[in-house]
C-alpha cells in the first residue's frame, strides 16, 4: 500500500454544485413520488417515476463525491426492497386468482376510476427505484476500481411493463 | 373441466418468477431454506403441467386464459391471453422436465461455486420466461419472455466468469443474440401495424386474407430469422457452442434442451398456424434447407473439437437440424418425427452434458486430449454416456433411433410424393450426418473413457449419487421413448400435431366460436397417419444383433494372417521400437499421451476433407463481427427471398 | 409525414448494424446494439402514430366515441422495449468491464479464445 500513489478521492468543493444539488435532491424523490403516485391517469406511471427518484443517488455523487453517495444508500436494503416490490406485483396479482378471478384482475376499488393498476403501478416504481439506484451504485463504484469491488451481473432483468 | 384448473398455466409461470424472487430474498443467509424453495419451484409446474394433460392432451381442449378477465368484445382481442393447446402443452412438458432434471443436477454439481443465490434466481427465472413463452397467447408476451431468457442465459453462461472464456462466450451470445431479438421485435411491429392486433389466434384468423401484403411477407421473414437465432440455426451456431462451452453444465442443458426448443416452437407457430403458408413449396425449401444445412455444417464441426462441450453443442445444433428438416416438410408424418425428435433430443443431449459435466465435476477438466481412461473410475457416468451416445447416433433400442427412423421415411416419402430429389437429398444427409454422428462419439468414448488413464488426475471417483440421479432419469426416459413409440405418439404427439393442423379450432377457442369460419378459416380434415410398425426398435435391434453376431463369427473365424505387417508411417529408418501410437490408422503424429489422441481417430477421413475443415476453422473466427455478419447475411438473404418468392 | 420516421428508423437499424459488424472495439459494438434497438423502438411508436390525435389518457367518463388519439398499444410496446434496451446495454457494459480486466484490451479480433 502506497499512499502517495493513491489517487485522490474526487471530492467537490464547488459550493454552487453542492447546494444546487441539495435544493434539487428534495425535489427530484417529491416528483418522482408524484409520477409513479398518479401515473395511472396521467403521463407516466411505476417505471417513469422510479427512474426520476433513483437520479436522487447522481445528485448526492455530484454534490457530494462518490463516497457520500455510498454511505447514503445501502446497497443490501435496495436489493432487498428491488425483490419485495417484486413479490409484492406478483402477489398483487395473484390475489385474483385466490378470490375466485382470474389473474391480474381489478379486485379493489371495483366500478371506481382508479383500479388495481394503482398497486402494481405502485410495486413497478418501487422495483424501478430499487433496482436503478442499485445498478448506478454498482456503476460508481467501478468508476474507480481501487476500493471498490466491480460487481458483475447487474441482473438486469425486467419482469413486467407498466 | 374445473376451472380451477384454467389458472395452472399462469400459476405454473409465477410458481417459477415467485420462486425466484423469494430464493434471492431469503436465500442469501439460509442455505437450506434455499435448496426447498429451488426444489418446490420447479416441481409444482412440472405437477401443474402434468395436471393439465388430462384434458388438454388426451380431451383436446384448449385453454383461453384472459389475464384480468379481458376477454375479446366486437371481434377484438383487447386483453392478454395465455392460451394452452396440446403444442403448448407439449413444449411446456419438455421445459418442466428438463428444468426438474436440472436443478436437481446443480444441487451438487455447483457446490464449487459461490453466490449461488445469483445463479438459482436466473435459474428460475429462465425456466419462468420460458414456460411463459410455450404457453403465451400472445405475439409481444413472447418477445418479452425471449429477452429475458435472452438475458438470464448470457448471465448464467458468465456465472463462471474467473473461468476462461466465459465472458467472452456471453459477450458474443449477448450481441449477436440482440440481433436476433431485433428481428423477432421487428417482425411483431410489422405484425401489429398491418393487423392491429397481438393476439396469436387472431392473428392467425386475419393472416391469410392478406397473404400477398410485402409487410406481413417482411414480418414473417424477420420472426423466421428471429426465432432460428434462438434455436441457433445455421448461421448463429457458433454462438452457442461459445455459450456451451463455458456455460455450467446444467445450464448447458437448459440452453440445448430447452431454449432451442423455444425458437421450434416458434417455427411451428409461425409457419403453421400464424402464416398457414406451410403448403407453400418456397416455405417448405427454406425451412427444410435451414434444417438440413445446420445439422450437416455442425456434424462436420464437431469433428475438430477438442473440448468436450463444446464438441457436444455442435451435436445439439445438428439434432436441432434435424427437427427442423423434419417440420418444413409440412406433413402430417414430418411434424410428427420433427416434434418426436424435439422431445428425444432434449432428453438425451440433457443426458450427455450431464455426464460431460459430472467429467468436468470430477476431474476439472473437459479437454479431450486430457481426458482419457475415466470408464473405470467413473463406470456409471461411463454407462450412461454410452446411452446417450447410442440415443443421439440414433442406435435401435433408444429413442434416437425411433424418431431418425421417422425423420428418414418422412423425407423419403415426402420426396415419392412430389416426385422432388430435394426432399430425397435431405433424407440422404439426415443418414449421412447419423453414420458421422456415430463416429465422433465414437472418438469422445474413446478419448474421455476408455484409452489411458491420465495420472495428473489423481484419484479420480464416481460422481455422488445426487448426481446420478437425474442422469438415470434421463437414460430411463431415452429407453422408455425408444421402447414405446407406439405410447409415446398416440398420447403426446398425435395430440399436438391435431392442435397445429386445426387452427380453426384455436382460434375459435379463444376469439368465441364462428370467429374462425367468418374469416374464412375452414375446418380441415386432420391428417391420417401411417401405420406404425416400420420403425419398430425391437426388431431392428434383433437385426442388428444378428448382423453383430455374424461380423464377430465371421472376424473370430478368419485367420489373422496379416496382422503382422508393419504400420507404413512407423517404419523408421533408424528401426526404432514401434508403438501403437504411430499407426496409420489411429494417429498421424504424435500425441503427448499413448493413448490415441481424440482428435487423430479419424485422421484419414480429416485429411480427405481439410480443404473443407480448413475453410471452415476460418470461418469459425471467434470474432464477434464475424458473427454479426453471418447473422445481417442471413437476415437478408431470407427477407430477399421472402419478398421476391411469396 | 411517418415518412420520415421510417427512413430514420431505417437509417438507425442500418447505422447500427453497420456499427456491429465493421467497429472493432466492444464498445462500439454496444453502441451498435442501442443503435438498433432505438431504430427498432422509433419504428414501434412511428407505427402507432395518428396524424391529429391526442394522448391516450382518458378516464372513462371522457370516452365517447368521437375521440381520437393515438395508438396506445406501442407506446407501451416501446416503453418494454426501452427498457429492455437498456438492460442489454447494461449487461453487456458489465461483461465488457470484467472482459477488459481479464484479456487487457478491448479489440474484438484479440478477444477469440472461442474459436474454431
Amino acid at each position: 500500500m502506497k499512499p502517495e500513489n493513491k489517487k485522490p478521492v474526487f471530492r467537490r468543493k464547488d459550493v454552487v454544485v453542492r447546494s444546487t444539488a441539495d435544493l434539487f435532491l428534495p425535489l427530484a424523490c417529491v416528483f418522482g413520488c408524484y409520477v409513479v403516485l398518479h401515473g395511472n391517469s396521467s403521463p407516466g406511471g411505476g417505471f417513469q417515476g422510479g427512474v426520476l427518484v433513483a437520479s436522487a443517488i447522481l445528485l448526492v455523487y455530484l454534490g457530494r463525491g462518490r463516497d457520500e453517495a455510498r454511505h447514503a444508500f445501502r446497497s443490501s436494503l435496495l436489493h432487498s426492497s428491488e425483490t419485495i416490490a417484486e413479490i409484492l406485483y406478483v402477489v398483487i396479482a395473484l390475489v385474483g386468482i385466490f378470490t375466485g378471478l382470474n389473474f391480474c384482475v381489478n379486485f379493489v376499488f371495483i366500478g371506481q376510476e382508479v383500479e388495481t393498476s394503482v398497486l402494481m403501478n405502485d410495486a413497478v416504481g418501487y422495483h424501478v427505484m430499487a433496482g436503478i439506484t442499485c445498478l448506478l451504485i454498482m456503476m460508481l463504484g467501478v468508476l474507480e476500481p481501487d476500493d471498490g469491488e466491480g460487481q458483475d451481473d447487474p441482473t438486469g432483468k425486467e419482469g413486467d411493463a407498466p | 373441466m374445473t376451472t380451477f384448473l384454467n389458472n395452472f398455466p399462469i400459476l405454473a409461470i409465477m410458481t417459477l418468477f415467485l420462486g425466484a424472487f423469494l430464493t434471492s430474498l431469503v436465500g442469501r443467509r439460509f442455505a437450506p431454506a434455499r435448496n426447498v424453495l429451488v426444489v418446490l419451484s420447479v416441481t409444482l409446474p412440472l405437477a401443474m403441467m402434468l395436471a393439465l394433460v388430462k384434458p388438454v392432451l388426451i380431451d383436446g381442449e384448449v385453454i383461453t386464459y384472459w389475464m384480468g378477465n379481458w376477454a375479446p368484445e366486437a371481434g377484438w382481442a383487447i386483453g392478454i391471453s395465455l392460451e394452452v393447446d396440446a403444442l403448448s402443452l407439449f413444449f411446456a412438458l419438455i421445459v418442466t422436465v428438463a428444468v426438474f432434471v436440472s436443478a436437481l443436477y446443480s444441487f451438487t454439481y455447483m457446490n464449487h461455486d459461490d453466490s449461488l443465490v445469483n445463479y438459482y434466481t436466473l435459474f428460475l427465472m429462465l425456466s419462468g420466461s420460458v414456460l411463459g413463452l410455450v404457453l403465451s397467447g400472445d405475439l409481444f408476451n413472447i418477445f418479452v419472455m425471449i429477452e429475458i431468457m435472452t438475458f438470464t442465459s448470457v448471465a448464467l453462461t458468465a456465472f463462471r466468469n474467473q473461468q476462461e472464456g466465459a465472458l467472452e462466450g456471453a459477450f458474443k451470445y449477448l450481441a449477436v443474440g440482440s440481433l436476433g431479438s431485433t428481428c423477432v421485435l421487428l417482425g411483431v411491429a410489422m405484425i401489429y401495424s398491418q393487423l392491429h392486433t397481438l393476439n396469436l389466434a387472431q392473428i392467425a384468423a386475419l393472416l391469410p386474407e392478406q397473404a400477398e401484403n410485402p409487410v406481413l411477407l417482411a414480418a414473417f421473414a424477420f420472426l423466421l430469422v428471429g426465432f432460428g437465432s434462438k434455436a441457433f440455426l445455421f448461421p448463429f451456431h457458433p454462438l452457442a457452442a461459445d455459450a456451451h462451452a463455458v456455460a455450467p453444465a446444467s445450464i448447458s442443458l437448459m440452453i440445448s434442451g430447452v431454449l432451442t426448443k423455444c425458437g421450434v416452437y416458434g417455427i411451428i407457430r409461425l409457419c403453421y398456424v400464424l402464416y398457414q403458408n406451410i403448403d407453400l413449396p418456397f416455405v417448405q425449401y427454406l425451412v427444410t434447407g435451414l434444417g438440413t444445412v445446420s445439422m450437416f455444417v455442425c456434424v462436420t464441426m464437431a469433428f475438430n473439437q477438442h473440448n468436450f462441450k463444446r464438441l457436444l453443442a455442435f451435436h445439439s445444433i445438428s439434432q436441432v437440424g434435424y427437427v427442423l428438416a423434419a417440420v418444413g416438410l409440412g406433413t402430417a408424418l414430418g411434424l410428427t418425427s420433427g416434434l418426436y425428435h424435439a422431445m428425444n433430443h432434449t432428453i438425451f443431449k440433457g443426458l450427455l452434458f450431464l455426464t460431460a459435466g459430472a467429467v468436468q465435476h470430477q476431474t476439472g477438466s473437459l479437454d479431450l486430449d486430457e481426458l482419457g481412461g475415466l470408464g473405470k473410475k467413473m463406470p456409471q457416468t461411463c454407462l450412461l454416456f454410452l446411452i446417450g451416445a447410442a440415443s443421439i447416433s440414433g442406435l435401435p433400442p433408444f429413442n434416437g433411433f425411433a424418431s431418425k427412423w421417422m425423420i428418414y421415411q418422412a423425407a423419403f416419402e415426402k420426396g415419392a410424393e412430389t416426385g422432388n430429389f430435394f426432399f430425397v437429398a435431405v433424407c440422404l444427409v439426415a443418414l449421412i450426418t447419423s453414420v458421422l454422428t456415430l463416429a465422433s462419439f465414437i472418438k469422445v468414448a474413446q478419448s474421455v473413457f476408455f484409452g489411458q488413464y491420465n495420472e495428473k488426475f489423481g484419484q479420480v471417483r464416481e460422481v455422488p449419487l445426487a448426481m446420478r440421479l437425474p442422469m438415470w432419469i434421463l437414460a430411463a426416459l431415452c429407453v422408455a421413448a425408444g421402447l414405446l413409440p407406439e405410447l409415446v405418439q398416440r398420447y403426446l404427439l398425435t395430440p399436438a400435431v391435431n392442435a397445429v393442423f386445426g387452427v380453426a379450432n384455436y382460434i375459435d377457442q379463444a376469439m368465441g366460436a364462428g370467429y374462425a369460419a367468418a374469416h374464412g378459416i375452414v375446418e380441415t380434415a386432420l391428417p391420417e397417419l401411417a401405420e406404425i410398425g416400420c420403425w419398430d426398435p425391437v426388431s431392428w435391434l434383433v437385426l442388428l444383433f444378428c448382423f453383430t453376431c455374424a461380423i464377430a463369427i465371421v472376424a473370430l473365424l478368419a485367420t489373422p494372417n496379416d496382422l503382422s505387417r508393419v504400420p507404413v508411417s512407423s517404419a523408421r529408418e533408424d528401426g526404432e521400437a514401434l508403438d501403437a501410437k504411430y499407426e496409420p490408422f489411429f494417429s498421424g503424429e504424435e500425441s503427448v499421451y499413448s493413448q490415441v489422441g481424440g482428435s487423430d481417430l479419424f485422421w484419414g477421413f480429416k485429411h480427405n476433407w481439410r480443404r473443407y475443415f480448413r475453410l471452415m476453422h476460418d470461418w469459425h473466427s471467434g470474432v464477434v463481427n464475424d458473427y454479426t455478419l453471418w447473422a445481417v447475411v442471413a437476415m437478408a438473404t431470407v427477407l430477399a427471398a421472402c419478398i421476391i418468392l411469396l | 409525414m411517418m415518412l420520415v420516421n421510417y427512413i430514420g428508423s431505417f437509417a438507425l437499424v442500418v447505422l447500427g448494424i453497420y456499427c456491429m459488424v465493421v467497429k472493432h472495439n466492444m464498445i462500439k459494438t454496444i453502441i451498435g446494439m442501442g443503435l438498433v434497438d432505438y431504430g427498432a423502438n422509433l419504428l414501434i411508436v412511428s407505427i402507432g402514430f395518428n396524424a391529429g390525435g391526442t394522448a391516450p389518457i382518458f378516464s372513462i367518463a371522457e370516452l365517447d366515441p368521437s375521440s381520437f388519439f393515438v395508438d396506445p398499444v406501442p407506446q407501451a410496446l416501446t416503453l418494454t422495449s426501452i427498457v429492455i434496451g437498456a438492460c442489454t446495454t447494461a449487461m453487456s457494459l458489465s461483461l465488457v468491464i470484467r472482459m477488459r480486466e481479464q484479456y487487457g484490451t478491448l479489440d474484438t479480433r484479440k478477444i477469440r479464445r472461442l474459436n474454431g
